[in-house]
């Protein structure tokens, strides 16, 4: 993924999960929660089972995260040098 | 306090021997393997990430993307487990147990431990000494 649309993608998510995030924490309690386009894509009770229903998706997002509701997504990249 | 340490590769790198969950592994030492957040602590290849993650032993997940040293982003998964540093002459575990996150790589890159598992050894001190080539870690 280029720069530029990371940059993009993570501000929209960053948006809409801030808009979101008691609901995601009230209405997924337990699961875990695919984010993208700044809305919740998918959600499942286990990680694969959230990546498998957003691979349904078509077309499948180029940016989306995937973490447990009640903790925060990992909008930040680490750095692998 | 007692310490471990290892002495550096022929090729100039530095090895040390840690247990992600039932799994020891060795790990190349990568100060440029660093999370802004403080989760992601090591780098391991496909083949044992699905190991520790079919064995249940990743407690958690989470998708992050990675940043290389040219600046490419990409994603990967990773897992929350506990790791541990392990003596390298007498094979026994070693130090405090931590929680981490242990990122799935690319196959083919070394298995690589990076700043954050070392932030998290509490009351430990990493002594690098240069003359003679060796990491060390000393543990209460």
């Amino acid at each position: 993924m280029d720069p530029a649309t990371f940059e993009r993608e993570t501000a929209i998510n960053r948006e809409g999960y801030e808009a979101l995030r008691e609901q995601i924490r009230r209405d997924h309690a337990g699961q875990y929660v695919a984010l993208a386009y700044g809305r919740v894509i998918a959600a499942a009770a286990t990680y694969d089972e959230t990546v498998a229903a957003v691979e349904q998706v078509q077309p499948v997002p180029e940016y989306y995260l995937v973490f447990p509701a009640d903790e925060e997504p990992s909008f930040e990249p680490y750095d692998a040098f | 306090m007692p310490q471990v340490c290892w002495q550096a590769a022929a090729g100039g790198r530095y090895w040390m021997d840690v247990a992600l969950g039932n799994y020891d592994t060795r790990v190349m030492i990568d100060l440029g393997l660093i999370d802004p957040l403080r989760l992601v602590g090591l780098e391991v290849d496909p083949v044992l990430y699905h190991r520790i993650k079919q064995a249940g032993q990743f407690s958690r997940f989470n998708r992050r993307f990675r940043r290389d040293a040219s600046g490419r982003l990409s994603w990967t998964e990773s897992g929350l487990t506990a790791a541990q540093v392990i003596c390298p002459t007498a094979r026994q575990r070693v130090g405090p147990a931590v929680r981490v996150y242990v990122s799935c790589s690319a196959p083919g890159v070394p298995n690589r431990v990076g700043i954050v598992f070392f932030h998290r050894l509490s009351r430990c001190r990493v002594l690098w000494e240069l003359d003679q080539q060796m990491w060390c870690i000393e543990y209460p």
